[in-house]
């Protein structure tokens, strides 16, 4: 019988591979008497930050006897929805990255989060910039540490704006003459992509910041601005966003982009203008980039009659390691996160939130610097909406929003979707 | 020209076409499979602007080296081996026991039996997620492989049972008939008559349940959490960044993984066109 | 011969394996599903029980649900009557002895094998709108203006039609594998006959192999209604949010956003599971009724009623 054949061969191998990955697994267990930390995170094999991760894990290993971080690295997108089953489930690791305000809020309101609080009085918060840890706060009580800020903004290919005879931007009067040159030496002034909403979405809430203004927007995304979205401001950055759509300023193709491709154009010199987060900067300015050498780095320009200051930046520190409630060494996990986030920051591709870091500049991309002296005098920070607003006001936004761009429906419409998440 | 010339001719011409039509056909359906190959070997840049459908221009195969060299991808590899092969062994014992009771034996509520069964098919993975992980969990088998093949078993239940009465209502029950005047037990029945003819079918059900759980990728990232027993494709995936993917070692991931899935094509695909021998015995 | 096969402990051996792990894996789940669809509740945090409310913001959802449900239906119909009659098609000229049979059977269920990840990659190549396949291909026949290229993905009214074709055609070889086996384990002496009596290809294919294909095609049918419901991986990876305006949606890729990341209503994604399962419970009973008029000819011959 041939399929008996077939059969006893996949079990002989199937065998021989169990016994191989039983001595594969043996290793992982700790020692007697160490405290085994687990330890999740999404900075795997192809993150800028992984090789960074790797060292600040070693470095704390060997430096503290008697624990050892255990960690596992994960997939971004899936890593959204398994950690909130995990946590959920009760069978989350004792320390795991997360992102702060919004998508950590359910898991401190189920009570899953270890308080941080007490263990942070060993001078810990004064060696934090003031506002580090906005967005793991809840209730007055820290859940977490953050490792860095990261600030979005224009980033500026110096080439083509030379090659159009456009000056770099700093009004909107300035950004629309500048796109009409580009647009005139048959380059992109503008490139986004809306397939991801929340790419289109940064753009849209630099714009908002700098209509707005970000003390306002700030109390608007808190619920705690009167009269909120409908605050007309609102509606002139819609109409903003639609004048550079219809102007074919914004990429033609954004909704057919994903935010990948929006970046290999904007490096392949495709395009003037490319807005996104700072984490960028070591693509723009990889060896391989197209552009290295020519990128510059630029907030939204003001608006007329908007009230943001030029100063008033979008970001946040939003990214952060947090511990679980259910650790059984909630002493070595809070230590482990304080070690981890302050070295990460030192190491890491991130604007510094510790004041004990120094960062060498020499070794960071040229246009890291740039933005590292654009914020330092910045006034105030809204971060990304989409991280900051509970999960249901995120579909009301997102999806208004990509209908907008998509034209769907008009500006108004727009505005009173809005109107809807805080009236 | 005489009508008998004419008509051979016509009937070379459309052979000719029906040829011409099936090497068109098979062209379009091998392109992924280069694609696939030459995508492992670009960078980014080639890949999303400049050269996106042809032969690399550098032919980047340290993106094959970090595959490669991540020392966790042979356990990687194993851990999905055994995950498929065990819920290929599970899916067909049970599927076709299960078959055979619905379909031969006579008692009362098998057809009721039948659709419960086919509900199975209904249940869209996406939505079982949360449920089966605490199921999972109670039962203490979370971060284990029965962690994947006990829902990949479940779900692939029900379309191999569809797939395996599809074809045992073509399988005449004289045979049977004649085996048990020979005073067979209805056990013997099934292990001699029923599971060799359907042999053609069992290999139809492996290579769809195969498919099924060596693509995967919800479950095996939610459920296993522990390196030691995650699969292949997680693992291949977990190479993504935060911000920023490097696809060309993804692709040769891809590539290294589709390999066994075309080995076992092949063995199991022949053992389906083996069946002309079985039709006869039939017969 | 009946009363061995009438003898219920065996009856019970064979089905328990089966019955045991499918209630656990799917029956448990489903009912659970079923509590958590009342909810308000976002996975982790408290749960509140508010009825059938869920359902009805659900049912008069014409922004984005019920939209999805009519993408959903699109590509079950284009599935039925495209992607089906092409494999049959192409089942019945390889099983009809053409020269290099295997090569053509393993070269056309390519596709089936490789991940949605790979698939959707290319066909996002292809459908490019700067210097992607299909674009470049149409300018040089003239038929596109080069300065004003389509984003095949990126338009409200190509984003469906775009994903539609990969999705027919990845699973083409899939329902031709099914096939050409039920073909293949058709007694040849039919064919004998009908060669003798001199019946050309299509004669044989319509008079012969496609009455005698009945449950496989049953079988085939089935997958591909009830398989087009549940269209997730391609849609997820060539329109990532559901397209623009949502204009490719399906429930699935809906389902998942508002279940999990980013919205988190566990409660309201479960009712929309529970809806979909009901779809596709009708739907397999529709399936079966066309098939059970035939079934009732044969019968007398299979069962023992």
């Amino acid at each position: 019988m041939k399929l008996k054949r077939v059969f006893s061969i996949l079990l002989a191998a199937l065998m021989c591979i169990s016994v191989m990955t039983g001595c594969l697994s043996g290793g992982d267990e700790g020692t007697d008497g160490d405290i085994v930390l687990r330890f999740w995170n999404i900075w795997g094999g192809g993150d800028a930050n992984h090789e960074a991760v790797r060292k600040v894990i070693n470095d704390f290993n060997a430096s503290h006897p008697g624990v050892r971080v255990v960690v596992e690295y994960f997939e971004n997108e899936a890593y959204k929805t398994m950690i909130r089953t995990a946590v959920a489930g009760d069978e989350v690791a004792d320390v795991f990255s997360t992102w702060g305000a919004g998508f950590s809020r359910p898991f401190y309101e189920a009570g899953k989060l270890l308080n941080l609080d007490e263990y942070l009085n060993d001078g810990t918060l004064d060696k934090l910039y003031g506002g580090a840890l906005n967005y793991f706060i809840y209730d007055d009580s820290v859940y977490g540490l953050t490792i860095g800020r990261n600030v979005s903004g224009f980033f500026v290919n110096t080439k083509v704006f030379e090659d159009a005879g456009a000056e770099i931007p700093a009004t909107w009067e300035e950004l629309v003459e500048a796109s009409e040159k580009i647009l005139a030496s048959g380059k992109i002034p503008i490139m986004t992509s809306s397939r991801e909403r929340w790419v289109i979405g940064m753009l849209f809430e630099g714009m908002v910041t700098k209509a707005v203004g970000a003390s306002k927007v700030n109390a608007t995304i808190n619920k705690e601005a009167d009269g909120g979205y409908s605050d007309p401001l609102f509606l002139e950055a819609i109409n903003r966003l639609g004048e550079l759509i219809d102007n074919g300023f914004i990429n033609s193709d954004r909704a057919a982009l994903t935010r990948d491709e929006a970046l290999a154009s904007f490096i392949n010199g495709d395009a003037g203008l490319y807005y996104m987060g700072s984490w960028e900067c070591s693509a723009l300015e990889d060896d391989s980039s197209l552009i290295k050498g020519n990128v510059d780095w630029i907030p939204f320009p003001t608006i007329p009659g908007g009230k943001g200051a030029p100063t008033d930046f979008n970001g946040g520190a939003i990214d952060g390691l947090v511990v679980s409630a259910n650790t059984a060494h909630p002493e070595a996990a809070a230590a482990f996160v304080k070690y981890f986030t302050e070295n990460l920051s030192r190491e890491g591709d991130y604007m510094p939130v510790w004041n004990t870091v120094e960062i060498d500049m020499a070794i960071r991309p040229a246009v890291f610097a740039r933005i590292i002296e654009a914020t330092e005098n910045a006034t105030d920070y809204v971060i990304w909406w989409d991280t900051f607003l509970d999960g249901d006001d995120v579909t009301i936004y997102q999806d208004a929003l990509d209908r907008f761009v998509n034209g769907t429906i008009t500006a108004e419409q727009f505005h009173e979707e809005l109107k809807k998440i805080h009236p | 020209m005489s009508d008998a010339k004419l008509k051979t001719a016509l009937r070379r011409t459309a052979k000719a076409g029906l040829y011409i039509f099936l090497l068109i056909w098979a062209f379009i359906q091998i392109f992924p499979l280069y694609w696939m190959f030459s995508f492992s070997l670009k960078s980014n840049q080639e890949i999303f602007v400049d050269n996106p459908i042809g032969l690399p221009r550098d032919w980047l195969w340290e993106n094959y080296r970090d595959v490669i060299q991540n020392a966790n991808m042979l356990r990687y590899l194993a851990n999905s081996l055994i995950v498929s092969a065990v819920t290929i062994t599970i899916v067909t014992i049970c599927g076709l026991m299960a078959t055979y009771a619905i379909t031969r034996m006579v008692w009362r509520g098998r057809g009721v039996m039948r659709s419960y069964f086919m509900l199975g098919l209904a249940l869209p993975i996406h939505a079982a997620l949360l449920p089966i992980f605490l199921v999972l969990r109670n039962m203490r088998m979370l971060n284990s492989h029965w962690a994947l093949i006990l829902p990949y078993s479940g779900f692939a239940l029900s379309m191999s049972i569809l797939i395996f009465i599809g074809f045992i209502n073509g399988i005449p029950n004289e045979l049977e008939e004649s085996a048990c005047l020979d005073g067979c037990s209805v056990y013997g029945i099934f292990i001699r008559i029923i599971m060799p003819l359907m042999a053609p079918a069992i290999s139809v059900v492996s290579i769809f349940t195969f498919l099924q759980c060596w693509n995967e990728l919800l479950f095996a990232s939610v459920y296993i959490t522990d390196g030691r027993f995650r699969t292949l494709t997680v693992g291949i995936m977990s190479m993504t960044g935060q911000y920023r993917t490097n696809w060309g070692p993804i692709g040769a991931g891809l590539t290294v993984a589709t390999i066994p899935t075309l080995a076992i094509y092949f063995a199991l695909s022949k053992k389906v066109q083996s069946s002309l021998v079985l039709g006869a015995l039939k017969g | 011969m009946e009363r061995v096969m009438r003898d219920k402990k065996a009856a019970a051996i064979f089905i328990l394996p089966a019955f045991m792990l499918f209630t656990l894996i799917i029956i448990v789940p489903v009912v659970m599903s079923i509590y958590y669809s009342t909810l308000d509740w976002n996975g982790i945090g408290r749960q509140t029980f508010i009825g059938f409310s869920n359902y009805i913001e659900l049912l008069t959802d014409r922004d984005r649900f019920l939209p999805a449900v009519y993408h959903t239906f699109i590509i079950a119909a284009a599935s039925v009557f495209i992607q089906l009659p092409l494999a049959l098609l192409l089942a019945l000229i390889l099983a009809s002895k053409v020269k290099g049979e295997r090569f053509f059977i393993t070269v056309y269920f390519i596709p089936v094998i490789l991940s949605a990840v790979v698939i959707g990659q290319l066909w996002m190549r292809i459908y490019f709108p700067r210097g992607g396949l299909l674009n470049t291909l149409l300018i040089n026949l003239g038929f596109m203006d080069p300065t004003r290229p389509t984003a095949w993905l990126g338009d409200v009214n190509t984003a469906l039609g775009a994903v539609l074709v990969p999705i027919l055609w990845q699973y083409v070889g899939y329902h031709m594998l099914l096939y050409y086996s039920g073909i293949k384990s058709l007694p040849p002496e039919i064919y004998e006959a009908a060669r003798i009596d001199g019946a050309g290809f299509w004669q044989t294919a319509f008079k012969i192999t496609i009455p005698l294909l009945k449950p496989v095609l049953q079988v085939s049918l089935t997958f591909c209604v009830v398989g087009s419901m549940k269209v997730f991986d391609l849609v997820r990876v060539m329109l990532t949010d559901g397209g623009p305006s949502g204009s490719g949606e399906v429930i699935t890729t809906l389902m998942v956003r508002r279940m999990f990341y980013p919205s988190n209503r566990y409660g309201y994604g479960s009712a929309m599971a529970i809806i979909l399962i009901l779809m596709c419970v009708i739907l397999y009973q529709f399936v079966a009724h066309i098939f059970r008029d035939r079934d009732k000819n044969r019968k007398g011959k299979v069962r023992y009623e």
